[in-house]
């Protein structure tokens, strides 16, 4: 019998030391796991950083070989259309770098919002506006109440979920068509309704639409290039500003993308004018954003 | 006064600001601003500051601005890719900040602020 104990014991002991060992392996692995995170979003912020100056340097010369074409000697249409593309390419590859860094602030836990009180209505008429020129082949319809439609944004942030939405409206309607964009207020809420009459997204993949890297299977079969981030950014601020994202759509009978943000309520408003007004004061003081 | 370590960022720079008949002087580092700021006959209407520069840094240049009494009025406004512009910007006691690349439209409205006159 007592060697029975002792073999026993000798056996639970063995197999505690097992359990140990792999415990201790399993902790290793994840702490190495995490530092290669860590060091993939330092690099990616990083290589983002360092990729802008180059950018930076670009985009100014074709500033200025735009300015000095059109007062003195006009370019031919030609070279016009030539420093339109380099313009254009550049802007795409600063788009992409601003998503990189995005991302990398999204999961570094340096994601700010710097919220003041803004109208709704007039930002999206603003990027409306300036998208118009960019699509010739689709017809961008605007409709809104006729009020200022009060949120406590980010304009910055809330500028770049509107562009994503109606960039994307536009890339999957490649045949043109309409594009609708729609506000209006329910239940203490502003919501932004966008239209498209494109492509469609198969209704059993809707819910991964706004996760990581996720791009929907009809997509690549049609060769439309994207890195499967914009959605998850959107999902991102909107969540941020204390409002959701919907959508509904089907494969070929074109999308609609709902967001809700959270209207200030009246109390709200009152007592929080003073930082309020502070807020838009630091606003004007520090031009620029981010 | 433009102080940036790229001197491509630079000439750039310089030349947006002349084509809107801006006279510019440039600097490649914090310490080649400073030795030009007291040299100076006359001081310049802003200072467009980079942050991160070899020899002295954005961050050591505004220390020593802000010591020496005859330049530490002078408008700064960075100009930076850095991330979390805005809190570097309000930590070191700018004037305003621009992230690059930049945005020439608010680049000239910011100069049009501190420079009115044309030289």
């Amino acid at each position: 019998l007592a060697n029975e104990v002792v073999l026993r014991s000798r056996e639970r002991e063995q197999a505690l030391e097992r359990e140990h060992a792999t415990a201790t392996e399993n902790a290793r692995l994840y702490q190495e796991a995490r530092d290669a995170l860590r060091l993939r979003d330092q690099f990616l912020s990083i290589a983002a950083h360092e990729l802008k100056t180059p950018l930076t340097v670009l985009l100014g010369n074709i500033h200025l070989l735009q300015r000095r074409a059109i007062p003195h000697e006009p370019l031919s249409e030609r070279n016009l259309r030539t420093i339109h593309r380099v313009g254009m390419q550049a802007e795409r590859l600063n788009m992409l770098i601003g998503t990189m860094l995005d991302l990398s602030r999204l999961e570094t836990g340096q994601f700010h919002l710097e919220q003041v009180r803004l109208d709704l209505g007039a930002l999206v008429q603003r990027v409306v506006e300036d998208m118009r020129p960019m699509s010739e082949s689709h017809t961008i319809v605007y409709t809104a109440p006729d009020r200022p439609l009060v949120v406590h944004g980010d304009v910055v942030r809330l500028e770049q979920v509107l562009q994503n939405l109606l960039h994307n409206a536009i890339k999957y309607s490649p045949l043109g068509g309409t594009v609708a964009i729609d506000l209006a207020c329910m239940e203490g809420m502003v919501r932004i309704e966008v239209t498209d009459q494109g492509m469609g997204i198969p209704q059993d993949v809707l819910p991964n639409l706004f996760t990581r890297f996720y791009r929907a299977p009809n997509v690549d079969y049609r060769n439309i290039s994207g890195m499967g981030i914009g959605l998850y950014i959107v999902k991102e601020i909107v969540t941020r500003h204390g409002g959701r994202v919907e959508i509904q759509s089907a494969e070929g009978q074109g999308s609609t993308f709902r967001l809700f943000l959270p209207e200030p309520d009246v109390d709200d408003l009152f007592n929080n004018r003073d930082a309020r007004a502070e807020d838009e004061e630091q606003q004007q003081e520090y031009l620029g954003g981010r | 006064l433009v102080v940036d370590d790229e001197s491509m960022m630079r000439e750039m720079l310089a030349e947006v600001l002349e084509d809107e008949g801006y006279r510019v002087a440039c600097a490649a580092n914090g310490l080649e601003a400073m030795t030009y700021l007291r040299a100076a006959a006359a001081q310049p209407c802003v200072i467009l500051l980079d942050l991160m520069m070899p020899v002295m840094s954005g961050w050591e240049f505004r220390q020593e601005q802000q010591h020496d009494p005859v330049i530490a009025s002078i408008p700064v406004v960075v100009l930076s890719a850095m991330q979390n512009l805005a809190q570097e910007a309000k930590a070191i006691g700018v004037t305003g900040h621009l992230p690059k690349p930049i945005d020439f439209a608010k680049l000239l409205d910011t100069v049009r602020r501190y420079c009115a006159a044309r030289h």
